[in-house]
């Protein structure tokens, strides 16, 4: 199914400050599954969000044994002498934070369905200045790569010996400050090459921008989003 | 280090295969230089040799023993790997201090790390500028610089990818020079490159992927 970015821009904003209201976990888990839904009908790559959920397990269990530790409130499940490892509440708790992060995780992956153009004149008919509007895109176009290269620094520091799996916390905070260092000045680099580079190809030349792209919302974008504020109202007030 | 193998390897970036079916020996104690065209894969091949990238199928192999359960840290400490791009694997403030931290870490005793820092000093003739902040070094010095911190681990082998790259005459030159050193001292090189004309100055034998 084809959306207009508009509507895209409307449902994920909508399920994602839903997520952020929500305390019962079974309405989370009913909202990722409708994200997921939507995500899917628009051929979004959610495959990649069930991968990441393997790398945020350790993430979410010490949440939920930190939530048991220090919350007074709940009833224990489980417990080692006098310490609540697991609590109800915890466990709520863990789950809510895990559904919120893929929630936004899965809102990710519809925005990823529209290009870069169609989002920037997508922001624009909403008002939203093009410095602005080109700003999100670009940072959204230069995520990926930034992350590339965080990579390549982790591979090229392994490479000079250092095992930071074997490491302690004090030394692996000691080798962040090494490879912060050229993830930030490669980061500025681009910046200031990437600002030239639009300087030079005339950005913000003439006062009105004009564009090949013409977005008109059509049957199928109002249905969505009128399917998605029903749901989101019956999720809300159904108790 | 007498050889590295790539047996039977398949490796593609997503869905573009680069490389099929590969089989190859890159046999140690000399300088083999790895040519093709830009796309052809060759720093592919070096990346897979190191394990940085796996394969899709097939087997990188060091010395007939498998590199798929070793990490990447014990790999390099025996077959160093310069990027094409020499700022990539430089991360502290001077030189002295980016030649020394990855040994700070590993808690390797002073004494040796001294001794080590002198061994390299020497080879790279990096005296000059052991207290020079790395961001302001020339290519041709940071080049250097990303080569000896190689041998602050005593390498065995070294692969270069297209280490010429943005360097003038008299620093290939130079660098000719340093890679017939580091040759004579029995330490395989595999050249990733298409500059013929040094390739022609230190290589003792030319692999053109086109060929494989």
């Amino acid at each position: 199914m084809k959306l207009d970015p508009r509507s895209k821009l409307f449902v994920v904003v909508l399920i994602s400050s839903t997520a952020l209201i929500l305390t019962s976990v079974t309405k989370m888990l009913l909202l990722f599954i409708v994200g997921l839904f939507i995500s899917k009908i628009l051929d979004g790559h959610f495959v990649s969000v069930i991968r990441k959920l393997k790398r945020m397990l350790t993430v979410i269990i010490t949440i939920i044994i930190l939530q048991s530790v220090f919350n007074t409130e709940g009833q224990v499940l489980i417990s080692f002498a006098t310490i609540r490892l697991l609590t109800d509440v915890g466990l709520t708790k863990g789950l809510l934070y895990l559904f919120r992060v893929l929630i936004i995780l899965v809102s990710g992956t519809i925005l990823a369905t529209s290009s870069e153009t169609e989002l920037i004149e997508a922001l624009i008919k909403l008002k939203i200045p093009y410095d602005f509007a080109f700003m999100v895109a670009l940072g959204i176009r230069f995520m990926p790569i930034f992350i590339e290269e965080f990579k390549d620094t982790m591979v090229a520091i392994e490479l000079r010996g250092v095992n930071i799996k074997q490491m302690k916390i004090k030394e692996k905070l000691d080798l962040y400050g090494y490879i912060l260092s050229p993830v930030i000045i490669g980061t500025l680099d681009k910046a200031k090459k990437l600002s030239l580079s639009i300087e030079m190809r005339g950005f913000r030349s003439k006062p009105k921008r004009t564009s090949h792209l013409t977005l008109k919302l059509k049957r199928n974008d109002y249905i969505m989003m009128m399917v998605s504020v029903s749901f989101i109202l019956l999720l809300v007030q159904g108790g | 280090m007498n050889e590295l193998t790539i047996s039977d390897v398949t490796f593609s970036y997503k869905k573009k295969e680069v490389i099929k079916d590969l089989s190859i020996t890159f046999k140690g104690h000399k300088c083999t230089a790895l040519v093709g065209a830009n796309g052809s894969g060759k720093t592919t091949v070096g990346k897979l040799l190191m394990g940085i990238l796996s394969p899709n199928s097939g087997q990188i192999l060091h010395e007939n023993q498998s590199i798929d359960k070793m990490n990447l840290s014990d790999i390099a400490g025996r077959v160093g790997y310069l990027f094409q791009n020499p700022s990539k694997q430089i991360f502290a403030v001077t030189v002295k201090e980016d030649l020394l931290f990855p040994l700070k870490l590993n808690h390797v005793p002073k004494k040796i790390m001294d001794e080590k820092l002198q061994y390299v000093l020497d080879m790279f003739h990096l005296h000059e500028i052991v207290d020079a902040q790395c961001h302001l070094l020339s290519q041709g010095e940071k080049q250097r610089l990303a080569l000896a911190t190689l041998f602050m681990r005593s390498p065995e082998y070294i692969i270069l990818d297209e280490p010429t790259t943005g360097l003038d005459k008299v620093r290939k030159k130079r660098l000719g020079h340093l890679l017939n050193d580091i040759k004579s001292k029995n330490i395989g090189i595999l050249l990733i490159s298409h500059d013929m004309k040094f390739i022609d100055e230190v290589a003792d034998e030319i692999i053109r992927m086109e060929d494989l």
